[in-house]
């Protein structure tokens, strides 16, 4: 069933468009992927789905609603949350207390708080290492699991994954691709992520869309476009 | 030596009331990173009207409330229709507004209730407005005023009034309030997110217009609060006391550490204190320059203020 269905969105800044008519759907269950390089418009995509920046015209529907207009607090309160480029965590407050903002649109009991707590430290044993220290202090991979996490704790049932691999050590990246399929398997959560480390993104995703200056340029399973010709000269180095 | 205690003692009240306006200048620039310059103006408004409300009969405990309440929605509404248009505008744009903002309501105030300095009890000026408020208020048979405690406490060399004692305490409690508000309460900890990074906390579901009206409600009723306790002290309000005492909370606000809620309190405190203790030793003169050759040193060695935290910018 498809979760989130994006038809012909078109975002404009200013004069400049950042992405035309881009159409691709999100079914639950499932990890699909943007890959493209810097400037194709996956942030732009990302950022518009959370109503951060608004479409100049186009439809977007999460669960059968229309999300285009909505503010960016009710879209998460749907359902729909970002873990955004830069990690953007909140830097003076405690690795706890950036956990626990995460839950701010749910209103939900100190219980339930600590029970997602638990999960979320289940999945990235190091935040609980690092539970009392200031968001700032963390290296940028724990910074990107801290940002994850606190996504998490909003309960999504779309995460969004905006360049988890940006600027973090190989090694880190692999571990957090790892959590991240971990997530899909157990947990069935559907992950829509942005990537621009293309061949790690297409070895997790089940389906991938291409972009290229604003535009999907190619689509399908990520399998197939993992072997795609075309592509591997692209993006996947060979 | 003596004296100089005693000063300290003495600038308590009046670097009270700038923390007191402090507060609102640090709030907003905290999730806007915009100084607010028609707040000053604020305090004014404020300290009119409850001086009215206090005249018209209402006790003025209910006329404070009644302040708070309708300034602080005003100011709700003039950043929805003066501000908000020009978010992503630059920080230009929204400053240029402030000022001219500032100006519309000092000369607006000066216009409708005379630019001479009225004092408690004022009855309002002439006109169908008055006349209406005053069929529904028929002229008090008493005006219940606020009673700042005249008594002292006399240390032998030292002398300390109880009134300014009591605008102290009043002012830490509202700073230590207004800090646990920030930390425990839900509305609290989004004003909170939003001012630490504005993305991350819409993207955790902080509603944005309704957290940036909360900080502006809470800026002007402290300023309305502010208003009431230097009318009172005056004993008089006049159109342009938001002003100075305005620019000077602007000051203490940046002295403080600009969006460091306690910073507010000290650099208010700092700058009363400054003041008085220029009168004291015969330097009345620089009274008023004080505020700011005090903020240009501290910026000099510190530019983040005396609580701020400097923070480098990752790039």
């Amino acid at each position: 069933m498809s979760l989130l269905k994006v038809e012909n969105l078109t975002v404009r800044y200013g004069a400049i468009e950042a992405l035309r008519n881009v159409s691709f759907e999100v079914n639950e269950g499932e990890i699909v992927t943007f890959v493209g390089s810097n400037g194709a418009g996956k942030t732009t995509t990302m950022r518009t789905l959370s109503g951060i920046v608004r479409a100049a015209s186009g439809r977007m529907q999460f669960k059968g609603t229309a999300i285009e207009s909505l503010p960016s607090h009710q879209v998460v309160k749907l359902g729909l949350v970002q873990s955004p480029e830069g990690r953007l965590v909140f830097p003076d407050l405690s690795v706890r207390e950036n956990l626990l903002l995460g839950a701010f649109a749910r209103r939900a009991s100190h219980a339930e708080l600590n029970r997602e707590l638990e999960n979320v430290f289940e999945l990235f044993p190091r935040l609980q290492e690092r539970l009392k220290q200031d968001a700032h202090t963390l290296s940028g991979g724990e910074q990107q699991m801290l940002a994850i996490g606190r996504a998490l704790m909003a309960k999504p049932s779309l995460l969004l994954l905006d360049e988890p691999s940006l600027g973090i050590a190989p090694l880190l990246v692999q571990q957090i691709f790892q959590k991240i399929v971990e997530l899909n398997k157990k947990e069935g959560m559907t992950v829509l992520l942005a990537e621009q480390n293309a061949r790690m993104a297409l070895k997790i995703a089940h389906r991938a869309y291409v972009l290229e200056v604003g535009e999907i340029v190619q689509q399908g399973d990520a399998q197939v476009l993992l072997k795609d010709e075309r592509l591997q000269k692209a993006y996947l180095g060979g | 030596m003596f004296d100089f205690i005693q000063y300290l003692f003495d600038g308590l009240a009046v670097g009270s009331v700038y923390a007191l306006i402090a507060l609102g200048y640090s709030m907003v620039f905290g999730v806007l990173q915009l100084v607010n310059f028609a707040h000053g103006e604020l305090f004014m408004v404020g300290a009119y009207f409850v001086m009215y409300a206090i005249s018209l009969g209402l006790p003025w405990p209910l006329a404070l409330a009644f302040g708070m309440c309708s300034v602080g929605f005003f100011a709700v509404i003039m950043e929805r229709l003066c501000y908000k248009p020009l978010r992503g505008a630059g920080k230009l744009a929204p400053l240029i507004t402030a000022v001219g903002l500032s100006l519309l309501l000092q000369n607006l105030v000066q216009a409708i209730l005379g630019p001479n300095p009225q004092s408690y009890p004022a009855s309002l000026p002439e006109g169908y407005f008055s006349n209406a408020l005053k069929s529904i208020f028929p002229s008090p048979e008493q005006i219940q005023l606020p009673q700042l405690p005249e008594g002292l406490f006399d240390w032998g060399e030292i002398v300390v009034r109880h009134r300014d004692l009591l605008i102290f305490i009043v002012a830490v409690a509202v700073t230590l309030g207004l800090e646990l508000f920030l930390r425990k309460s839900r509305p609290g900890r989004g004003i909170r997110a939003l001012a630490l990074q504005p993305n991350a906390a819409k993207l955790v579901g902080v509603p944005f217009d309704f957290t940036i009206s909360i900080t502006f409600f809470i800026g002007a009723a402290l300023a309305v609060l502010a208003g009431l306790l230097q009318g009172m002290a005056d004993n008089q309000v006049t159109p342009y006391m938001g002003i100075s005492s305005g620019l000077k909370a602007f000051a203490a606000a940046v002295l403080g550490g600009i969006g460091v809620i306690p910073g507010a309190l000290v650099g208010g405190l700092v700058l009363g204190i400054a003041e008085r203790l220029l009168v004291g030793y015969d330097l009345s003169t620089y009274k008023d320059g004080a505020a700011f050759f005090i903020l240009i040193i501290v910026l000099l060695l510190r530019p983040q203020g005396l609580l701020g935290k400097a923070r480098m910018v990752k790039v």
